[in-house]
């Protein structure tokens, strides 16, 4: 009778141990498979989200982020990678200065996605959605020192 | 309702504020006593908040002191709490039952208590207002069937919770970094001087008046970049079938986000 219960407690342990491996084993492998796994960015990061909470609890993570964009930064390719699949964009310039907000918040709608092209595709995409929002015009610098008028700002700043 | 029509319109209320406000720094410089200017913008922002979202002020300027603990608690819950909870947002319905079932004094129970009195107030027609706030507006759109209550909720709370800290901390930086670069500040001071003297500005000015002088928006401006309230970043889910960014493909349901960090 007791060799029954310890050998059953121990089937089930085993079991459970195998299950933990396997559940781990999934998790590398995704980790490791990731289309995005070839973008530069701190190892730890590629396998769990603990890396960001870690550096935000140590209230650094502003300084953090800032290494790894100077590190990183030089292409404008995404270089933070992390599971479930985070990226972060290092450079802005690319970004248009006066895209509304609605344009900045729904730059991946189904319409606003281009087709591929070598010249610049997010500001592509920002054009295409401009002749939705007949306020925003996107030249990349020209509008430094043009005063804002107050149409053009965003709706929602924070 | 964030439209900048409609917020012009709260220009009035927002310069008691800022005479109020001015006055404070005033009385704080002629006694020279030292004061943390990060604290008092964040109660000139709570107060200017407060005039345009519930249509009267929060009296921290004039209390001088965060009186009913209201900006401790929203600062506990929204950037304390919020910005790690925003890294792992599974664990956040879990937090919130917990403080709701354990007999503790939460800085949920004081936000989240606060501004269901707000509202409740307003609706009951316990509390009146002079002029077109948020809640005000809110109230009518309830009233037409056209708002459900955790909207309504939501509207007043967004304005409460994150409206202040933002605005002090982004202020704040604006001085800093006019204090850090002497040229700067010398600079904005000659344009408004300029402008004063050719009298394109009025007093109290205005905000039309603010945004012809090109060097404070840029002012303004390049403080945002170099400090942006929001530091953590806005992620985005790419759709179903993918994007193609920046020359890259990235597969759906990937989350993207672009850091408001960016000093090179």
């Amino acid at each position: 009778m007791l060799l029954h219960a310890t050998s059953l407690y121990s089937a089930t342990g085993t079991l459970l141990v195998l299950l933990g491996f396997l559940l781990l084993a999934r998790y590398i492998v995704r980790a490791t498979t990731s289309p995005l796994r070839d973008l530069p960015g701190p190892p730890l990061a590629r396998f769990t989200r603990l890396w960001e909470l870690y550096n935000n609890w140590q209230g650094k993570l502003e300084h953090v982020m800032i290494a790894l964009h100077r590190r990183h930064g030089s292409s404008s390719y995404p270089l933070r990678r992390q599971l479930p699949t985070n990226t972060c964009k290092a450079r802005l310039s690319a970004w248009p200065r006066t895209a509304t907000a609605s344009a900045i918040q729904q730059p991946f709608a189904p319409s606003t996605v281009p087709a591929p092209s070598s010249a610049s595709p997010i500001s592509t995409a920002l054009s295409a959605r401009s002749t939705t929002h007949t306020r925003t015009s996107f030249p990349r610098r020209a509008t430094q020192n043009t005063p804002c008028n107050a149409d053009r700002l965003p709706t929602c700043t924070r | 309702m964030y439209s900048m029509s409609s917020l012009v319109m709260y220009e009035p209320f927002v310069d008691k504020v800022n005479s109020e406000f001015m006055a404070a720094v005033a009385s704080h410089a002629q006694t020279k006593r030292q004061f943390d200017l990060f604290t008092w913008m964040q109660f000139y922002a709570f107060d200017v908040i407060g005039e345009i979202t519930i249509g009267r002020s929060f009296g921290l300027i004039e209390a001088g002191n965060d009186k009913n603990g209201l900006l401790h608690a929203i600062h506990v819950t929204g950037i304390s709490y919020g910005s790690h909870a925003a890294l792992v947002p599974e664990i956040h319905p879990l937090c919130i039952w917990l403080q709701s079932v354990l007999p503790i004094s939460s800085p949920w129970k004081v936000t989240m208590g606060s501004i269901g009195s707000m509202i409740s107030e307003r609706m009951q027609g316990e509390s009146f207002s002079d002029r077109q706030d948020f809640l005000e507006k809110c109230t009518e759109l309830k009233k037409a069937g056209k708002l459900d209550d955790p909207t309504m909720f939501n509207v007043i709370g967004a304005n409460i919770g994150a409206g202040s800290d933002t605005t002090g901390i982004t202020l704040t930086a604006i001085i800093y970094y006019l204090m850090k670069n002497p040229r700067c500040l010398q600079s904005l001071r000659q344009e408004i001087e300029t402008a004063e003297q050719e009298a394109r500005l009025s007093s109290p000015s205005t905000f039309q008046e603010g945004q012809k002088l090109p060097y404070l928006q840029a002012t303004i401006k390049e403080a945002l970049r170099l400090h942006p309230a929001v530091g953590q970043m806005l992620a985005r889910v790419v759709p179903e079938g993918g994007a193609e960014l920046a020359g890259r493909f990235f597969p759906q349901g990937v989350r993207h986000a672009i850091t408001a960090l960016h000093q090179q």
